[in-house]
């Protein structure tokens, strides 16, 4: 695995911050408006971003998980107002598993920005494990129909596709399907999380799929979701570890003009030590990141659990990190109209997205493949 | 040392029980548990109750409307009340205006100030802090200039709780200029409609009404309004913080939790397990009141006070984290504060709450400078 950037990454990572940059501050007390949010989400594929993980025949760059990764790193250092870089990878991957025109389509708007996914999978609010779900697909005339129940849908309330994970009647294999949110069937409560990020959730009863809109099935269904979900867990945890450095720099600057005492806080060795134990755990946090990057070329069982240790590591540390930060900015801290308080309460939303700490350590506990025919027999 | 409860403990536990059940009103109490941050409004009611009983102010003396219970007869009353979910009440007033009015106040001042106090008829803030003095306090700038039988206030507070309900601000004032700064400090009280004040609410990351700014432009209150003498403030301070040292424990609200969280669906063996940590350490912290409550004075005590205010905000981040993980998905999404009481905005506007409990009450790192300080 290559760690230095090549010019051209360096190259377009200062565009990529430039371009946060003129728009940190903004909108800050509150959520983004959705006018707002489509002029970013257009200017990011402007820079090409939604096209990253999009095959290079389709229009995009076939970018591997490293080169989205340095991305994420980049795009999670300002907390509100970016899309979830995460869900549109997850989007190009499983959207790659599919076959056909409408498909490679429906890849190419992606790539213009024409196309705003959403992933709806999880239904109750502690089971992160899909292989429970309760939404179910039917085989019917032409295609499927599916019912279910789906939650915190991020950005569900103004996406113009949703991939939905459910479980065939036929069979039981789990299953994701591409719907229009248009759809007869199809009902979204949208609200916002606890860090701005837009969401929704959505009822589908009834609601009908085309055949070709079908994009993941069959007995490895589940498996192959998981591959994409575990990239996705990776590059979640960039944006946090991105977020994470940010915040550093901001309470390294807080505390150099800060004065109590008639000196600047930076100065108190205390607060010095402090602010050095977040590098700590920030650089250990990025390690993971790398750690778990280079798992998910080395096969299913590795990467698996990589993945599962890379989100409880960085999400510890983002809990630890952003709190600390915060602690440190005083009363300041505390206020909506700094920035500190949204590295917090981002940490806290990514700490729960595909899937919560308590989830991803038992998953990094369950016996894998040897050791479970071990304990078996 | 007795630190056990007698029988007569047991009993006075029993009859307050038996008070919460018949008077604190399940609306009100679900309301506290599920939201937090009451308005006076919401608790009107309940602290009527309470004043009508002689109950309003167990941490006043007994002659100024005080309960005369011994050091853990209140500390029974905290925790039953944290678990009854009873909303505090005036915090302000009943624990720092009002002992400090009790104490040094003008006759005229216990007069016109106490009784209203206790019945919630008046409400007041707390203006100490500005942008120049957080944890240096006594870098307070706001300026108290004496004009005939006048003071005239000008100056800038930040981050005063209920500012938006309060009928009278306590205000913390430069009146001396001549001297090392924790000398030229006074106390004046002053009303919230006065002319040249204005509130302006700060929004916060708990999505709930808590902090404003107070700015006071050539504020005119009469010298009447003075506590005590001029540039005595600090000494009064120092006074409230020998006589408050174990609220700061929150026991109460963390035994609330612990409460809670066990009657919650549980989830895992790990959730389980940092369940079973917590309530250990609130155990701890427990017996670490009970401690100080029971000790002389001395350098020992400021240390053990200050290290139950360290311990507790980091005990009440752990709970309300343990709440989240608890409630997962469900914590995350915002509803406009207050409009849908069932739902869980107000636990996860507690838990970031929480996060400033490290900072307000002396922040932690200055707590324990003193706890450095005392041991040396
Ligand atoms: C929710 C909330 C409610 C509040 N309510 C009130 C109120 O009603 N009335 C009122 O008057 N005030 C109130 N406060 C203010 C509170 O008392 C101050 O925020 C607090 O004293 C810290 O001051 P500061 O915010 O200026 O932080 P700073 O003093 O700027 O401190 C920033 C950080 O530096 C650290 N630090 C400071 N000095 C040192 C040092 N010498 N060595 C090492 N570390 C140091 C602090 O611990 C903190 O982590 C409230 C604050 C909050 C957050």
């Amino acid at each position: 695995m290559e760690l230095t950037l090549n010019d051209d990454q360096v190259q377009f990572l200062d565009t990529i911050r430039r371009f946060l940059g003129n728009r940190a501050g903004v909108e800050m007390r509150h959520a983004p408006t959705l006018e707002r949010r489509r002029e970013t989400w257009a200017a990011l594929a402007e820079l090409g971003l939604q096209g990253v993980a999009v095959p290079v025949e389709l229009g995009g760059f076939s970018g591997t998980p490293e080169d989205i990764a340095v991305i994420a790193f980049e795009l999670g250092r300002e907390p509100v107002g970016t899309p979830r870089y995460e869900n549109i990878v997850l989007a190009a991957r499983l959207l790659g598993k599919g076959s056909g025109d409408a498909v490679a389509e429906m890849l190419g708007r992606l790539v213009t920005g024409d196309l705003r996914p959403a992933i709806a999978a999880y239904e109750r609010p502690t089971c992160f494990d899909l292989a429970k779900s309760t939404t179910r697909i039917s085989k019917a005339d032409g295609g499927y129909v599916v019912n279910g129940d789906k939650l915190a849908v991020v950005d569900g309330d103004d996406a113009n596709m949703l991939l939905v994970v459910g479980k065939m009647e036929e069979g039981g294999d789990l299953a994701v399907l591409a719907i229009n949110p248009a759809s007869v069937g199809v009902t979204i409560s949208p609200h916002h999380l606890a860090d701005f990020t837009p969401a929704a959730n959505i009822r589908f009863e009834n609601a009908f799929v085309s055949e070709a809109m079908l994009l993941v099935s069959g007995a490895d269904a589940s498996e192959q979701l998981q591959d994409c979900l575990d990239e996705a867990l990776v590059i979640l945890c960039a944006s946090t570890v991105g977020s994470l450095e940010r915040a550093i720099e901001r309470t390294r600057e807080y505390l150099a003009i800060r004065e109590q005492f008639g000196q600047p806080l930076g100065q108190f060795q205390a607060l010095q030590h402090e602010v050095a134990d977040l590098f700590i755990e920030t650089n250990d946090a990025r390690s993971m990141v790398y750690r778990a990057m280079s798992a998910l070329h080395e096969g299913r069982e590795e990467s698996r659990r990589a993945a599962a240790a890379c989100k409880v590591k960085v999400m510890t540390a983002a809990r630890a990190v952003t709190g600390q930060a915060l602690h440190l900015h005083g009363g300041i801290g505390f206020t909506a109209e700094y920035p500190i308080g949204h590295h917090f309460r981002r940490a806290f939303v990514d700490e729960k997205l595909l899937g919560d700490n308590e989830y991803h350590l038992e998953r990094f506990m369950a016996p894998s493949g040897d050791e479970a025919v071990e304990r078996a027999a | 040392m007795k630190l056990a409860y007698s029988d007569e403990d047991r009993a006075f536990q029993k009859e307050i029980r038996l008070f919460f059940a018949q008077e604190l009103s399940p609306e009100i109490a679900t309301k506290e548990e599920r939201q937090g941050h009451l308005r006076r409004i919401d608790y009107a009611d309940w602290q009527r109750k309470l004043a009508e009983r002689g109950w309003a102010a167990p941490n006043w003396p007994k002659e100024y409307g005080g309960t005369g219970w011994s050091p853990v007869q209140r500390h029974i009353w905290e925790v039953e009340y944290g678990r009854a979910c009873a909303p505090e009440i005036s915090v302000i007033a009943i624990g720092l205006v009002g002992p400090v009015i009790c104490r040094f106040g003008s006759e005229d001042q216990k007069a016109r100030y106490l009784d209203p106090m206790l019945r919630g008829d008046i409400f007041f803030c707390q203006g100490f802090s500005e942008p120049q003095a957080g944890s240096d306090l006594a870098n307070v700038g706001t300026r108290a200039v004496r004009d005939g039988d006048d003071y005239v206030i000008s100056g800038q507070k930040i981050w005063t709780s209920h500012a938006p309900d309060a009928d009278y601000m306590v205000c913390l004032c430069r009146t001396n200029m001549d001297v090392k700064p924790q000398a030229g400090l006074s106390m004046l009280i002053v009303p919230m409609d006065a002319p040249g004040l204005t509130v302006r609410p700060i929004e916060t990351i708990d999505d709930a009404p808590s902090v404003s700014e107070v700015f006071l432009d050539e504020v005119r209150v009469p010298a009447s309004e003075l506590i005590g003498e001029e540039d005595k403030a600090w000494t009064y301070a120092k006074f409230l913080l020998n006589t408050e040292r174990t609220h700061n424990a929150y026991i109460g609200i963390l035994r609330r939790y612990v409460d809670r969280l066990k009657r919650a669906a549980d989830r895992t063996i790990g959730y389980r397990r940092k369940l079973a940590m917590l309530e250990i350490d609130v155990d701890a912290l427990e017996w670490s009141v009970l401690r100080v409550l029971d000790a002389a004075e001395g350098p020992g005590t400021a240390a053990s006070a200050s290290a139950l205010k360290v311990s507790a905000s980091e005990l009440l981040l752990r709970a309300g984290e343990l709440e989240m993980e608890q409630l997962g998905l469900a914590a995350l999404p915002v509803t406009p504060h207050g409009e849908n009481i069932a739902s869980y905005d107000g636990f996860r506007s507690q838990f970031m709450y929480w996060r400033a409990a490290s900072i307000f009450g002396g922040a932690n790192e200055i707590q324990r400078s003193i706890i450095w300080g005392s041991l040396s």
